[in-house]
């Protein structure tokens, strides 16, 4: 299991780094290579790494360790089909070590990409809503039973397409580069991960790898059903296309046209919900 | 839907009728308010950088030993009443510990000599006041309409179904201690330096609505 | 707190090894995946940081970091 973990993390980054040369290329810049990113995280971990005099050290670091270990915990629930709910506890368990790499450093910088992390928790309602009308359809969150029913009928993203839009964006909003990535917004240098440098950087890329993995093939698994290995790659990669063209295309937005935005949705979403409530269950 | 959403639990712990089960789902929220309780006794806080912008000056904030005292304290009771609230088996339980953690979260950042700070707590303080009304009527729906607030009765899907209403009481009383929409407040006590505690207030917030995802799935 | 080098490849020896016996040990069905998985959120992460502050760690004494303006 220790291979696939691994290897997970390494594609995970390397389509990060399709996704950063298309958006170059959309953009008519060259771009980086697209293993840029795999080589951003050994660059990283052979630089000097010590702990900031400000920072309040067992945080500092805890973090960096807790961030790759919730990761390694959803892609065994994936690879276990174990429940959709856990995934997306872990997903919103991100945004505390979002706060935590913000807000251990001491920097203002650090500290207002954290603060941000919390205004935009917004993003995350989409995702339950999503999760509410595949439970719905479905009477199950157990991934294998979300496989299980849409062999017998069809794929979800026709008959919940609404909710595989909303997923799209929850992922969006992740995504570097993005509309919604206030987090990492330039004005804050790096936002929550300015100061954590050298191996703590590294340990990020890892978690970052694998939380791409991770979110594209539960998006993959939830809205398309069983897909076998080479399909699933095949889909993550045309799946990080769309989202290199969604994030090339759009500026990245204020933070309070942002929230905005994701208010929006979750309003719309609640309101589609309520919708399936009352037609798909009786 | 009657089978358990968050997963089949492992374990009971029986207390006669209170009672404490682990699924997989409440063991993963478990373990995690566990390592951040656990974060918070042993790391000492930053120290935040201030900088007047417009300016070169800049300087660290201290924050004094008895400050960090009562906030560590108030830190680890949050905790505690977070991880109650992850793995009890009691829907009035539920509510007792989601208001010991709205309680906790103004305690936190009381200790701050900052006005922002200390009017963010206050009105956080005010919107989870008002939001224990519709908590507790929640639980009280629950028990007048089942019979029963133990979530292992509620799981096996003998009893009387629950009212939505029930159900919606309870999730905007968890809404009202902390997630969007009203979590405006509790940004703004972010400003308090000292990371370990203040990661609390929102961690607290979160593991509690994910609960509370679990629990209005049962029944 | 200083590590030294040889202490950190130990870490990462050992987090490398727990990691591949307790994989090992699922794929002859001696453990459960749950098992496999709970070994592996723990170990894993540490793991990945020792072998970074393995192959970053020099062997002398190292140059004087920039502490900042």
């Amino acid at each position: 299991m220790i291979a696939e973990l691994v290897l997970a993390t390494l594609f995970g980054l390397l389509l990060l780094g399709i996704h950063r040369k298309l958006i170059a290329r959309i953009q008519r810049r060259p771009g980086p290579p697209v293993w840029q990113e795999i080589l951003h995280m050994l660059k990283f971990s052979f630089k000097t790494t010590w702990v900031p005099v400000t920072a309040s050290s067992t945080l500092f670091v805890a973090v960096v360790l807790i961030a790759i270990g919730i990761w390694t915990a959803a892609f065994y629930v994936l690879v276990s089909g174990g429940s959709l709910l856990v995934i997306l506890g872990i997903y919103m368990l991100h945004k505390i070590v979002e706060h935590g790499f913000g807000l251990s450093s001491g920097s203002p910088y650090g500290k207002y990409g954290g603060v941000r992390s919390v205004i935009s928790a917004a993003s995350e309602i989409p995702l339950f809503v999503s999760v509410a009308v595949i439970a719905i359809y479905t009477h199950s969150l157990d991934l294998y039973a979300i496989i299980e029913y849409q062999q017998v009928s069809g794929p979800l993203i026709v008959a919940a397409f609404p909710a595989a839009c909303a997923m799209f964006l929850v992922i969006l909003s992740k995504m570097p580069f993005g509309p919604f990535s206030i987090v990492e917004a330039k004005e804050l240098v790096s936002g929550y991960k300015t100061e954590h440098f050298g191996i703590w950087r590294a340990g990020l890329e890892v978690s970052n790898g694998l939380k791409t993995y991770v979110l594209l093939a539960v998006f993959l698994t939830v809205f398309f059903g069983p897909l076998t290995l080479p399909w699933l790659l095949t889909g993550m990669i045309l799946l990080i296309v769309l989202l290199a063209f969604s994030c090339a295309i759009t500026p990245m937005m204020s933070p309070f046209d942002s929230v905005t935005i994701q208010t929006m949705v979750t309003g719309l979403m609640l309101i589609y919900a309520a919708i399936v409530l009352l037609v798909v269950r009786p | 839907m009657s089978d358990p959403i968050g997963g089949v639990p492992y374990y009971i712990l029986e207390f006669g009728d209170e009672l404490v089960y682990f699924t997989p789902y409440t063991i993963t929220l478990f373990l995690l308010a566990l390592t951040f309780t656990v974060l918070v006794i042993i790391s000492r806080p930053e120290r935040q950088m201030d900088i007047a912008f417009g300016g070169d000056a800049y300087g660290t904030k201290e924050i004094s030993l008895t400050e960090l005292q009562f906030r560590r304290f108030m830190a680890i009771a949050c905790g505690l009443a977070s991880m109650g609230a992850m793995v009890t088996g009691d829907i009035f339980n539920f509510t007792l510990f989601t208001a010991m953690v709205g309680i906790t979260n103004v305690g936190i950042v009381a200790a701050v000599k900052s006005h922002h700070v200390q009017d963010a707590a206050f009105q956080y303080g005010l919107v989870a006041l008002c939001a224990t009304v519709p908590l507790f009527g929640g639980a009280a729906v629950y028990a007048a309409s089942t019979g029963s607030l133990s979530m292992i009765e509620l799981m096996k899907g003998t009893l009387p179904a629950v009212p939505l209403i029930a159900k919606a009481l309870l999730v905007i009383g968890v809404v009202g201690e902390g997630m969007a929409p009203f979590y405006a407040a509790k940004a703004e006590m972010f400003r308090a330096p000292g990371a370990p505690y203040v990661i609390m207030c929102s961690l607290s917030s979160l593991l509690i609505f994910l609960r509370v995802v679990e629990v209005v799935m049962l029944g | 707190m200083r590590m030294k080098k040889t202490m950190v490849a130990r870490i990462f020896w050992a987090g490398a090894g727990v990691c591949l016996i307790s994989s090992g040990l699922f794929f002859t069905g001696l453990i459960p995946l749950s098992v496999c998985a709970a070994v592996h959120v723990l170990v894993f992460p540490v793991t990945v940081l020792a072998l970074f502050f393995w192959w970053m760690a020099g062997q002398s004494g190292g140059d004087i970091p920039f502490i900042g303006y």
